[in-house]
């Protein structure tokens, strides 16, 4: 049996057609692909953004805001069942994997929450990296919004801190609380802490 | 748009280090195919005697970047998510500078030391162990290197921001100057033998 040899001049190799196809591919890019750069954010900016502590925002002036009828979108990250056993008054349950999918009224303030801040921080994360301009995240979560407005322990020795009783206070009863007079608990707000060390992880390579 | 799908939630962070693993070992599996366990090899790229570590990255360099370009204009990848490690001009500067002395001492860099340790090469061994003895040092010494570790900070870069070129014209320029620096490699290779 014989095979015919292949001529010299028509051989084509692997590494030849790989060539030919990534130029075609990059050649291609500016002609047809479009501008694919869409981009809010990178992630140093928002780590020094989440490490300033101003995308936070504590329940008793979340719930000024929803008293005061400020336009909001309270957005409920965790599932549908946590979300029908509870919720902050106005929120709308969108889970974190429905987050990207969801139209989101961007021109309205954007408040996320979970149970105690984790997935609010990386729904935050993403939302603000697709180029969201003003989203929030409920300190503590749920937890923050039962301590900070249903059952607020707050002292009054000072006049200062009479002062602050009485607005917490307010608010408070306005939500159906019980606010109380006691010594404050201690803040334990660590869910944007955490994802500011997550963030400044530098890469491996 | 599914991807990237640690970030968009398709899996937790457990998940995601499964995946790492697997994706690992295929990683080192490639390496390890193409010679990368191999100190001679390696050390060959510094005398241009052997330029298949440049090859292999320029390789993987030009294979990423067209699939992501392209996933994202199949709808199938947000590139805005994809994390672009961030620059820090003095510590990296740095950091290129150790790492290369120990790439030329040693031959291998981490990457490679672990996959010459999977072929039981003990210089591989060696190395590793290198790596960690540096490891614990830096963190026992974090406290005195940290105002270098945290200087000169420029945040996310990339070569569309940098040049002021679009998005689509740098993927062209960076596929085409890629083909030619591997033929390039080839012709030296060939030169020297």
């Amino acid at each position: 049996m014989t095979v015919a040899a292949p001529r010299a001049g028509r051989k084509l190799s692997v590494g030849g057609v790989l060539a030919a196809v990534t130029v075609v591919l990059g050649v291609l890019a500016p002609l047809i692909g479009g501008r694919p750069w869409r981009r809010g954010p990178g992630v140093s900016e928002l780590s020094r953004e989440l490490a300033s502590g101003r995308p936070l925002v504590d329940a008793i002036t979340l719930a000024e805001w929803i008293r005061d009828r400020k336009p909001l979108a309270i957005l409920d990250v965790r599932d549908s069942s946590a979300f029908v056993q509870f919720s902050v008054p106005t929120a709308r349950n969108v889970p974190f994997e429905e987050l990207r999918t969801q139209p989101i009224d961007s021109s309205r303030t954007l408040v996320l929450y979970d149970a105690n801040g984790d997935a609010a921080v990386r729904g935050w994360l993403l939302l603000r990296r697709l180029g969201h301009p003003h989203a929030r995240i409920l300190e503590r979560g749920v937890l923050g919004w039962i301590d900070g407005v249903l059952q607020p322990v707050l002292p009054a020795g000072t006049p200062d801190e009479r002062a602050r009783y009485q607005r917490v206070a307010a608010v408070s009863r306005y939500f159906g609380g019980l606010p109380t007079i006691g010594p404050a608990r201690p803040d334990s707000s660590t869910a944007a802490k955490q994802a500011v060390r997550l963030l400044s992880r530098r890469g491996c390579y | 748009m599914s991807a990237p799908l640690f970030e968009l939630g398709a899996f937790g962070e457990s998940t995601s280090l499964i995946i790492a693993l697997i994706i690992g070992v295929a990683f080192g599996w490639f390496l390890e195919q193409g010679g990368m366990g191999n100190a001679r090899k390696l050390a060959g790229q510094f005398y241009l005697t052997d330029l298949t570590v440049f090859k292999i990255m320029f390789s993987a360099v030009i294979t990423a970047m067209l699939g992501l370009f392209w996933l994202h204009r199949a709808g199938v990848l947000e590139l805005s998510l994809v994390y672009v490690p961030p620059t820090w001009i003095l510590p990296q500067v740095l950091g290129g500078f150790v790492f290369g002395v120990g790439f030329v001492m040693g031959g291998l860099c981490p990457g490679t030391s672990c996959v010459a340790i999977s072929t039981g090469r003990k210089d591989g061994l060696a190395l590793l162990a290198g790596m960690f003895a540096g490891i614990l040092a830096f963190g026992e010494l974090f406290a005195l290197l940290r105002r270098v570790y945290e200087a000169t900070p420029a945040g996310t870069l990339t070569l569309p921001q940098l040049t002021g070129i679009s998005y689509p014209v740098v993927v062209a320029l960076v596929a085409v100057v890629g083909v030619a620096a591997f033929r390039l490699a080839e012709w030296i290779e060939q030169r020297g033998t």
